[in-house]
C-alpha cells in the first residue's frame, strides 16, 4: 500500500511550524539590518526549486529511500559514510528541537522541575514513537497537524490583525531590503522549505505516481510563514527592542491578550501547540536518523541482530540526549542550531547532486 | 506483550512527573499588582499587593495584603518580602505595575529589566505612573472595587469603563517605545484621590525619563492622533458659541513632506464624526444657525487645539506619536535618516486640517 502524495506536504508543513524552535526567526531578526529580508526573498525560489528537483529525481525510484538508491551507484563504504553523516545531521535536528523546547518548558511552564526530568519524559515519549514504521508516523503527523493547524492559524491571524502591531516599524525594516545576505542567512531562511529532506527515508512508502504536487500552495504558505515569523515580532516589539528578547516568538505570543477566552494569555495556547509540534518534529527526525543507521548496518552486513541493534540505537539516542541536556547550556543550544542550519543547506545540494548522478546512471543502464 | 510494555511506560511517566514542582492554589499568594517607588535609604521601595481569596466575590468585600520593602534591587526586595509571607508569591496574575511619580523622572531602563527578565510577569501587564507614589495608589480600596486592583484592570482593559482620557500601555509596549528610534515612551498617570483613582493625564518620556506631563485635554488630543479613538466628547468654544460634540469616531492621518529647499512640513488630516451633545446657550426661539456653521466653528477650534499639542511636543523635543519612526520608515537612506530627522524635527511645520462631520443637532433643534 503506497501513501498518498499529501503526506509529503505535511512533512514540509511541519518544518514551517517548527522553525520557531530552531531559532530561525531569532537569527533572521538579529540580522534584520544586514540582509535578512533579502535572504528571505532569495530563499523562496531556492527552497521551492530544491523541493521540485528532489521530488522529481527521487520519483525515478518508486518505493526506495536514499540508502537503496545510493547503494546502486556508489561503493558500499562511501554510501555508509554518507548515510552516517546524514544520520548525525538528523539526530542533531531533533536534539536541538528538544533542547530548545525543554528550555522553554522549564522557563514558562514549570520552573521548579529539574530540566533533566523534563528531558527524560520527552525523550521517553519520542523514543517510544520513533521506532514505529514510517507509515504510522506519517498517519500520526497528519492527525497532529490537523489538530494544531487551527490554533496556529488563529495565533497567526490574531497577531497580524492586532492593533498593537506598528506597521511603521515593519516598513522601516523593509527599507533595509537592498543588502547582500550572507550564506548563513539564506541557509536559515530556506529551513522553512526543507521538510522534504525527510523523504530520504519516507520515500520508501511512496510508490509510482509520486510527483512534486502542491508546489503553488507550498510556495504561498512557505513565504507567508517566513515573512510573518520575521515581521510579526518586529511589529510587536519595534525595530530596536525586538532584538533584546531571547526567543522573539515567545515574547510575541506573550504580548497578545485574549479578553474573552478561557485563558487570557496567548502564550499558553502557543506553548500547548508547540509541545506537540516539537515532539512530532523530533519523532520524524529521529525516525529518519534511526532508519539511516539501520540501512547502514544492512549495507555493511552487520545486521544479524537487527532488533537488538535497533534498541541499542534508540538507547544511544536517549543517552546522548540526556548527556547533552546535562552538559549544554543555552548559548550552546543556539550554536548547535546554527551549526545544523548551516550544514543542512549545503547537504541539500549534496543530496540533490547525488540523486542527479543516480538518475543518470539508471538511465544509462536502461 | 506490547500492552504490558505500554503499561510499564506509563508507570514510569507517572513516577517521574509526580514531582513537587506544583504548589496547590491554597499555598500561593497571588500578587495582583506591583508598585515601585524611589526608596528613602535604598534605591527602590517595592510594594506588592497580594489578593486574599474569599469565598464569594459578589458579596462586595475584598481583602488584600500590602507589603513593601526597600532595597537596591527589585529582586532583593522581593526575596526579602518572601521571608515575611506564609505562602509562595505567584506573579502569574500580576496585571498592573505602578511606578512612583518620582521614580519615572529617572532612567527607567534599570527598573524595567527585572520585569522583562522574569518569566512569570506578563508582557501584557498594564503600566502607570503613581501620584503621589505607587504605594498610595496600591493601598487604595475604592468602594466599587470588588476584587483587589480590579479598578485598574477594568479602566485599562476597556472591558469596564471606556474613557477618552485613559491611555493604556502594556509592559512590552512601553519597552518598545523606550527602545524604538523615533517613538518616545509614555505612561498614564494614576492619581490617588481620597476615595477613588483618577487616570486622565500622561507622562511623556525623553531619554528614558519622564520629561513632560500632558494635561487632560492634551491627553485626549494625543489619543486622537496616536490611536483611533471612539466615543469621545469634544468641547468647542469661541467668542459667541460654546457647545460639546459627542463623536463616535475620531481619527488622524499624517504625512511628512520634505520639499527641496523649503521647510519640511507635516500634513495632518483629522476626521471626526459625531452629534451635538450639549449647547451652553439654550436654544432661543431665534432662528438657529445651520449645522454646517457648527461644523465650521468646530473645525477651527479643533485645529487650534491640535496645533497647540503638536507644537508643545515639538518644543519639548518629544515624539510619542512616532513621527520620527514614520520618517525613518518612508526613507531608504538608512545610514543618515535618523540624523536627518533630528535636524528636521525642530523646524518641522505643522499643517492640520480638521473635518468635523455632524450628523445631527441631537434630540432638540
Amino acid at each position: 500500500m503506497w501513501m498518498g502524495s499529501r503526506y509529503y506536504f505535511y512533512l514540509i508543513l511541519l518544518n514551517g511550524f517548527v522553525n520557531v524552535l530552531l531559532f530561525v526567526p531569532g537569527i533572521l531578526i538579529d540580522k534584520r539590518y544586514d540582509g535578512a529580508l533579502m535572504a528571505i526573498i532569495v530563499a523562496i525560489p531556492i527552497g521551492v526549486t530544491l523541493i521540485y528537483l528532489f521530488v522529481k529525481l527521487i520519483s525515478h525510484f518508486p518505493g526506495e529511500g536514499l540508502p537503496e538508491i545510493l547503494d546502486r551507484v556508489l561503493p558500499k563504504k562511501v554510501t555508509a559514510m554518507i548515510l552516517i553523516y546524514l544520520a548525525t545531521a538528523w539526530f542533531l535536528a531533533g536534539a536541538v528541537t528538544l533542547l530548545a523546547f525543554v528550555m522553554i518548558t522549564n522557563r514558562y511552564i514549570d520552573p521548579d522541575v529539574d530540566e533533566k526530568i523534563i528531558m527524560l519524559v520527552f525523550v521517553l515519549v519520542v523514543c517510544y514513537v520513533m521506532r514505529m514504521p514510517s507509515s504510522s508516523i506519517l498517519y500520526g503527523l497528519e492527525i497532529l497537524l490537523a489538530i494544531n493547524l487551527p490554533f496556529v492559524a488563529f495565533i497567526l491571524l490574531k497577531a497580524v490583525l492586532n492593533n498593537q502591531v506598528h506597521w511603521d516599524s515593519i516598513i522601516e525594516v523593509g527599507t533595509h531590503l537592498f543588502k547582500m545576505p550572507s550564506y548563513e542567512l539564506v541557509a536559515t531562511a530556506t529551513f522553512i522549505f526543507s521538510g522534504y529532506l525527510n523523504l530520504v527515508i519516507f520515500h520508501r512508502v511512496f510508490g509510482e505516481g509520486f510527483a512534486p504536487k502542491y508546489l503553488s500552495i507550498i510556495t504561498l504558505m512557505g513565504s507567508m510563514t517566513l515573512l510573518s515569523s520575521f515581521f510579526v515580532p518586529i511589529g510587536f516589539h519595534g525595530t530596536m527592542g525586538v532584538d533584546d528578547y531571547t526567543i522573539p516568538w515567545v515574547a510575541t505570543a506573550g504580548a497578545m491578550r485574549l479578553e474573552f477566552f478561557i485563558v487570557e494569555r496567548v502564550l499558553y495556547l502557543f506553548l500547548l501547540v508547540y509541545v506537540m509540534v516539537a515532539l512530532v518534529s523530533t519523532m520524524v527526525h529521529w525516525n529518519v536518523a534511526l532508519e539511516l543507521i539501520k540501512s547502514t548496518l544492512v549495507l555493511t552486513n552487520k545486521d544479524r541482530h537487527l532488533k537488538l541493534w535497533r534498541w541499542g540505537i534508540i538507547g544511544g539516542f536517549a543517552a546522548i540526549m540526556l548527556a547533552m541536556e546535562m552538559v549544554i547550556g543555552e548559548p550552546q543550544v543556539y550554536g548547535l542550531a546554527r551549526l545544523f542550519l548551516n550544514s543542512r543547506f549545503a547537504t541539500e545540494f549534496l543530496i540533490v547532486g547525488l540523486l542527479i548522478y543516480a538518475v543518470r546512471r539508471k538511465k544509462r543502464h536502461e | 506483550m506490547s500492552k504490558r510494555k505500554l503499561w510499564i511506560f506509563f508507570l514510569i511517566v507517572i513516577l517521574v512527573t509526580s514531582g513537587c514542582g506544583f504548589k496547590d492554589i491554597d499555598k500561593r499568594s497571588f500578587v495582583v499588582s506591583v508598585g515601585v517607588d524611589k526608596g528613602k535609604k535604598q534605591k527602590y521601595k517595592v510594594t506588592l499587593k497580594l489578593a486574599i481569596p474569599i469565598g464569594e466575590p459578589k458579596s462586595g468585600e475584598q481583602k488584600f495584603q500590602l507589603i513593601s520593602e526597600e532595597k537596591d534591587t527589585i529582586a532583593e526586595a522581593v526575596a526579602l518580602m518572601k521571608s515575611r509571607v506564609d505562602k509562595e508569591l505567584d506573579f502569574g496574575h500580576t496585571k498592573a505595575i505602578v511606578f512612583g511619580e518620582k521614580l519615572v523622572k529617572e532612567d527607567m531602563r534599570e527598573v524595567l529589566d527585572w520585569f522583562l527578565r522574569r518569566r512569570d510577569i506578563q508582557l501584557v501587564a498594564w503600566l502607570g505612573a503613581g501620584k503621589p507614589d505607587a504605594y498610595t495608589v496600591l493601598s487604595m480600596k475604592p468602594k466599587s472595587e470588588r476584587i483587589p486592583s480590579n479598578w485598574l484592570f477594568l479602566a485599562f482593559g476597556n472591558t469596564g469603563v471606556e474613557s477618552q482620557y485613559i491611555v493604556s500601555i502594556y509592559l512590552f509596549d512601553f519597552y518598545r517605545h523606550m527602545t524604538e528610534l523615533g517613538l518616545d515612551a509614555l505612561l498614564p498617570v494614576i492619581e490617588a484621590k481620597k476615595e477613588y483613582l483618577k487616570i486622565d493625564t500622561v507622562d511623556i518620556f525623553k531619554d528614558y525619563r519622564a520629561a513632560l506631563r500632558l494635561n487632560t485635554e492634551e491627553t485626549k488630543n494625543y489619543r486622537i492622533v496616536a490611536e483611533e479613538l471612539s466615543k469621545l466628547e469634544i468641547k468647542v468654544k469661541d467668542k459667541n458659541h460654546e457647545f460639546i460634540i459627542y463623536a463616535d469616531r475620531a481619527k488622524a492621518d499624517y504625512k511628512i513632506h520634505t520639499p527641496k529647499g523649503g521647510t519640511p512640513y507635516l500634513d495632518m488630516q483629522v476626521k471626526i464624526n459625531g452629534v451635538i451633545e450639549e449647547k451652553v446657550q439654550p436654544t432661543s426661539h431665534d432662528k438657529p444657525i445651520p449645522l454646517h456653521e457648527y461644523e465650521r466653528i468646530a473645525n477651527e477650534v479643533v485645529e487650534k487645539n491640535m496645533l497647540a499639542l503638536l507644537q508643545k511636543l515639538q518644543k519639548h523635543q518629544v515624539d510619542p506619536i512616532g513621527f520620527g519612526l514614520r520618517y525613518r520608515s518612508r526613507h531608504w537612506n538608512n545610514q543618515n535618516e535618523w540624523k536627518e530627522w533630528k535636524n528636521i524635527y525642530p523646524q518641522l511645520e505643522f499643517r492640520v486640517s480638521v473635518d468635523v462631520h455632524l450628523q445631527s443637532p441631537g434630540g432638540i433643534q
